[in-house]
C-alpha cells in the first residue's frame, strides 16, 4: 500500500489539484449564481412584514370588486377566476421602490402545485380601479403596487414571487406567503 | 523477468490508448448545445388536443378563404379588408401551458413551407390552465395538399430567468377533409367573429 502511495503520489496530487481547480472556477461560481435564483433568497411567511435593503415591504390580499366587463375587454376564459394581491413598499416612512442596486422586478404568482402565472392583460375595469386607488401594475415604480391575474378555478395560490435583477446580471427571488 | 516487464508495459500502454479513443469517440457524440436545447417533438392530430411539457393546443375548426376583414372589437366600426393572391389559412386554436406562463409561438407547415403568422393581434401570453382562444391567419402560395401547425413557447426573459429552456414542440397534423372553403372571414380581436 505505500509503495502504490509513493508511486502514485503524483498523480493523486494532479487529480486533488484538479479537482480544487474545477470547485474553485466551475463549481462553486455556479452554485453561487444559482443561489437566491432559482430557490428564493428570502420567504416571507403569510402577514409579516421584511426590510429588504432598506424597503420595508407588506403583501397582504386585494379586496377588489368583480370587474364589468367592457366590449373591448377580452372574453373571460372558462373556468377561471381573478385573483389579486397587492404590495405595500416604503423608506422611512416614504413611498420607495428597490433598494440595493436592484433594477427591475417582477411578480409572479405560484400555486401549491409549483404552477406558475404571470399577470396578464386584465379587463379595463381593473385597471381602472387600480390605478384610481395608487396602485401602479409594476413594482419598478415606488409604493404600492397590485398583481391582477387570471388562474384556473382548481388554482391555489400559496405564494407570490418576486424576481429582481440588476444590471450586473444578478438576480434575486423573494417569496411572499399569501394568508391562508 | 524482462520480456514479463516489456510485456506488461505494452499491455499498459495498450489500454491507456484505447481509453484514450474511447473517451475521444464518446466526446465526439456529445450534443451539441444547440441540439441540447432543440425542443422534443409531440405528435398530434387535429382536433384533439395535443399536449407538450409546457405547451397545450387545440385546433377547433380551419377555415381556407381568399378575404379576410379584420376588427379591433366588436363594436368598431373600421373593418379592413385583407386580400391575398394565394389563400388565408385561418386555424381557430385554443392554447395553453402546463405549469409556467409562456408566449406560445404558432407556425404552419403547408407542404414543404413553414409559414409565419400574420400579426394581426398581440401575441398574448400563454397561463397554465387558462384557456385562450385565437385565430391564427397564415398566408399560403397555393392551397396546401398537407398542413401541419407547429407550436412551441416563445423565448421570454421572466421563463428564461426562472428556469432552463428544455421544452417540446408540437406537430399537430391537420386533415385537409378539416379545411372548409369560404369566400371571406371575420376576425374580431384576434378571433373569429362568431
Amino acid at each position: 500500500m505505500k509503495t502504490w502511495l509513493r508511486r502514485s503520489l503524483a498523480g493523486l496530487v494532479a487529480t486533488a489539484l484538479a479537482v480544487t481547480v474545477y470547485i474553485a472556477t466551475v463549481a462553486y461560481p455556479m452554485w453561487r449564481e444559482n443561489l437566491g435564483r432559482l430557490e428564493p433568497a428570502i420567504t416571507v411567511p403569510a402577514g409579516a412584514t421584511a426590510r429588504v435593503d432598506g424597503v420595508l415591504w407588506r403583501m397582504y390580499t386585494l379586496d377588489m370588486p368583480a370587474p364589468q366587463h367592457k366590449s373591448v375587454d377580452p372574453p373571460v376564459p372558462p373556468h377561471t377566476r381573478l385573483v389579486s394581491y397587492a404590495f405595500d413598499r416604503s423608506k422611512d416612512g416614504k413611498p420607495d421602490a428597490l433598494g440595493g442596486g436592484w433594477t427591475w422586478c417582477g411578480a409572479s404568482l405560484v400555486d401549491e402545485r409549483g404552477r406558475r402565472w404571470l399577470p396578464g392583460v386584465l379587463p379595463m375595469a381593473v385597471n381602472d380601479w387600480l390605478t384610481g386607488r395608487g396602485y401602479a401594475s409594476i413594482c419598478t415604480e415606488p409604493g404600492s403596487f397590485a398583481v391582477v391575474a387570471t388562474v384556473p378555478d382548481d388554482a391555489t395560490i400559496s405564494a407570490i414571487e418576486v424576481m429582481m435583477t440588476n444590471d450586473t446580471d444578478g438576480k434575486r427571488l423573494m417569496r411572499f406567503v399569501t394568508p391562508g | 523477468m524482462c520480456i514479463v516487464n516489456r510485456t506488461r508495459t505494452t499491455v499498459q500502454a495498450m489500454l491507456c490508448a484505447l481509453l484514450l479513443i474511447g473517451a475521444a469517440v464518446l466526446y465526439g457524440k456529445i450534443p451539441q448545445r444547440v441540439d441540447s436545447f432543440a425542443p422534443i417533438l409531440v405528435r398530434g392530430t387535429a382536433p384533439q388536443k395535443v399536449v407538450g411539457e409546457n405547451v397545450a393546443v387545440t385546433v377547433h375548426q380551419v377555415i381556407s378563404t381568399p378575404e379576410i376583414r379584420v376588427k379591433s372589437f366588436a363594436d368598431s366600426t373600421l373593418s379592413k379588408s385583407q386580400l391575398t393572391k394565394g389563400r388565408w389559412i385561418v386555424v381557430d386554436a385554443s392554447y395553453e401551458t402546463v405549469h409556467d406562463s409562456a408566449t406560445v409561438g404558432l407556425q404552419l407547415v403547408a407542404d414543404s413551407r413553414n409559414i409565419d403568422r400574420e400579426s394581426l393581434s398581440l401575441y398574448p401570453s400563454g397561463q397554465p390552465g387558462v384557456e385562450a382562444r385565437t385565430a391564427a391567419v397564415f398566408d399560403v402560395p397555393e392551397p396546401p395538399k398537407s398542413l401541419n401547425l407547429l407550436a412551441v413557447n416563445l423565448p421570454n426573459g421572466y421563463r428564461e430567468l426562472m428556469q432552463g429552456s428544455v421544452d417540446s414542440q408540437l406537430v399537430i397534423a391537420i386533415p385537409l377533409d378539416m379545411v372548409q372553403q369560404r369566400a371571406s372571414v371575420e376576425i374580431v380581436d384576434g378571433r373569429i367573429a362568431p
